[in-house]
């Protein structure tokens, strides 16, 4: 095949992904912040405002935020086109996410209803943008990329995610409704902690895993099946929920088989990595999983427990807490951040080395204009990270037990965030220092030496 | 005339991102006329063409023998200019 008709757009500009990778910490710094504000009071119950707005700031403000632009990052490098809608859109999908996000929190924390009401406006305005630019993209490709079929599917998770949280929203910003959203909250985690998180862990894999450490790759078959099973079931698990009929053990065990099997295939395909050089961004990725396979075994204790003297286990606010700290901390979170340990230096350079060959004199530069990903994240800085994310991690656990310790937990979560926060931000210094060094060039084509 | 054109070889299925990159940068630079280069990847490396396209190459990607479940890929790229290199490619691979 030759590439030469191709139009490709594959190398998207840094600024597109890199506001929303620079923007997310600092949610998680805020939600540090209220951690250290309320102290032990933050555990009451999961009903309570500032553990809503903890929850919010941490899946929306974080997760989503990274997400969203991991996708602006990873669509083009995978199927060779930009995301549709251009700069303008993403800048206001940004701007609606960050504005939706903190009128949510302020919304939960202060109960104004024209806050909700904001909230509800900015998050429908951005993730509806944002959808809507995905949608021709996934309308149109019709190759059988894997990235592509997950993110279908990612699609529709997203709007059963979303539209129930802005159901919910429409509950509170509109009391007079008198909508019964409780019901719902369940259904709204579900889908977003397993449905949203776990498929959207299992296309990054798919994608970064075989890149970064060159593992196997995932085999297509398995997700395709594996990603439709896990959105069956959840929407099956929804329905008797509403119905109250009850084949709820049935759909849970099949549910724990499929989430199990993505943990353990991901697990063994780590394991069969080809080089196997040390690399900290391995370990977040175990840590993540590992939270995955200890969430569904805690959760059956949990079940089990509730029903049988023998388990000490019991539902509690706790446990939620556990659960909860679990999938949002230990799966989602870990990920990320191993995650964004690899994509961002990896955007930097390409683009750096992409604008070096076209001001070629640059190339020649002592010392050298193009950085590599070591240098724009260096693997002390990484270390670090790991160090700091287990350690806040593991604090927050103890903390739910141990409420003297929730102080400490949130420390160190903040001081996570900002490190990750200031380890991105150094990286796009250093970019920008180079960019501009290499700009310095005159822009000319590669001359090449041909014999007469 | 076709005794002339060289290949420049290099194999970086078993290298992870971005260094396969990284090593055929290495090579694009060093390309002349009456070379081309053979890249043995694991991956479609569409970042690659992308660059190769803005940077004044020609390529054209095969699939290349699969080992178990994996596929690999060559990449041939040449000098868009090099006209004996360009016919010697398009009409071999």
């Amino acid at each position: 095949m030759n590439t030469k008709g191709l139009s490709l757009n594959t190398i998207p500009p840094v600024s597109i992904p890199l506001r929303f990778f620079l923007t997310a910490p600092l949610f998680g710094v805020l939600a540090a912040m209220m951690v250290l504000y309320f102290g032990q009071d933050i555990w009451g119950s999961r009903w309570q405002a500032r553990s809503l707005a903890l929850t919010h700031l941490l899946t929306i403000g974080f997760m989503l935020m990274v997400m969203i632009g991991a996708l602006y990052q990873f669509i083009p490098v995978m199927i060779g086109q930009l995301i549709p809608g251009g700069r303008k859109r993403v800048a206001i999908v940004h701007l609606f996410l960050v504005f939706g996000s903190l009128s949510l929190m302020s919304a939960f924390l202060i109960q104004e209803t024209i806050l909700f009401q904001l909230a509800l406006i900015s998050l429908a305005v951005s993730v509806f943008l944002f959808a809507l630019s995905l949608l021709p993209l996934l309308i149109t490709q019709l190759n059988d990329h894997l990235i592509v079929y997950l993110i279908r599917i990612l699609f529709c998770v997203l709007i059963v995610t979303i539209g129930l949280g802005l159901f919910m929203l429409l509950a509170y910003a509109y009391p007079n409704l008198i909508i019964n959203y409780r019901e719902y909250t369940d259904i709204h985690a579900s889908w977003g902690l397993i449905g949203w998180v776990v498929i959207l862990i299992m296309a990054v894999s798919s994608q970064v895993i075989p890149m970064f450490f060159v593992t196997p790759d995932f085999s297509v078959k398995y997700l395709k099946i594996l990603s439709l099973l896990i959105v069956l079931t959840l929407a099956m698990m929804s329905l008797m929920a509403l119905t109250k009929i009850d084949i709820q053990a049935i759909l849970n065990l099949l549910l724990s088989i499929e989430l199990s099997f993505f943990t353990i295939y991901t697990l063994q395909l780590i394991n069969q990595r080809k080089r196997k050089i040390p690399d900290i961004t391995v370990s977040f990725w175990r840590v993540s999983l590992f939270s995955l396979m200890i969430s569904i075994v805690y959760w059956w204790l949990l079940v089990l427990g509730t029903n049988s003297e023998l388990i000490p286990l019991k539902w509690s606010s706790q446990s939620e807490f556990t659960l909860g700290l679990l999938l949002i901390y230990g799966l989602a979170i870990s990920a990320i951040i191993g995650m964004l340990q690899k994509i961002v230096p990896f955007l930097l350079y390409l683009n750096l080395q992409n604008l070096s060959f076209k001001h070629p004199d640059s190339m020649s530069a002592e010392p050298k204009l193009v950085l590599n990903m070591k240098q724009i994240i260096t693997n002390q800085q990484s270390k670090v990270q790991f160090v700091l994310h287990i350690s806040s991690y593991l604090l927050l656990l103890i903390s739910i037990y141990w409420v003297k310790f929730t102080w400490l937990a949130g420390l160190v979560v903040l001081i996570n965030f900002s490190w990750l926060f200031i380890t991105l931000l150094r990286g796009f210094i250093l970019f920008s220092k180079k960019r501009k060094a290499i700009l310095m060039h005159p822009e000319m084509k590669m001359e090449f030496t041909f014999n007469k | 005339m076709e005794k002339q054109i060289k290949e420049l070889f290099v194999d970086v299925s078993e290298l992870e991102a971005p260094k396969p990159f990284e090593e055929v940068i290495q090579l694009l630079k060093q390309v002349k006329s009456g070379e081309y280069i053979r890249m043995r990847h694991r991956k479609k490396p569409l970042p690659l063409f992308q660059f190769l396209q803005e940077n004044g190459f020609d390529s054209c990607i095969l699939e290349s023998a699969s080992s178990g479940n994996a596929v690999f890929w060559e990449i041939i790229i040449w000098i868009k200019d090099d006209k004996p290199v360009h016919d010697y490619c398009t009409r071999t691979f």
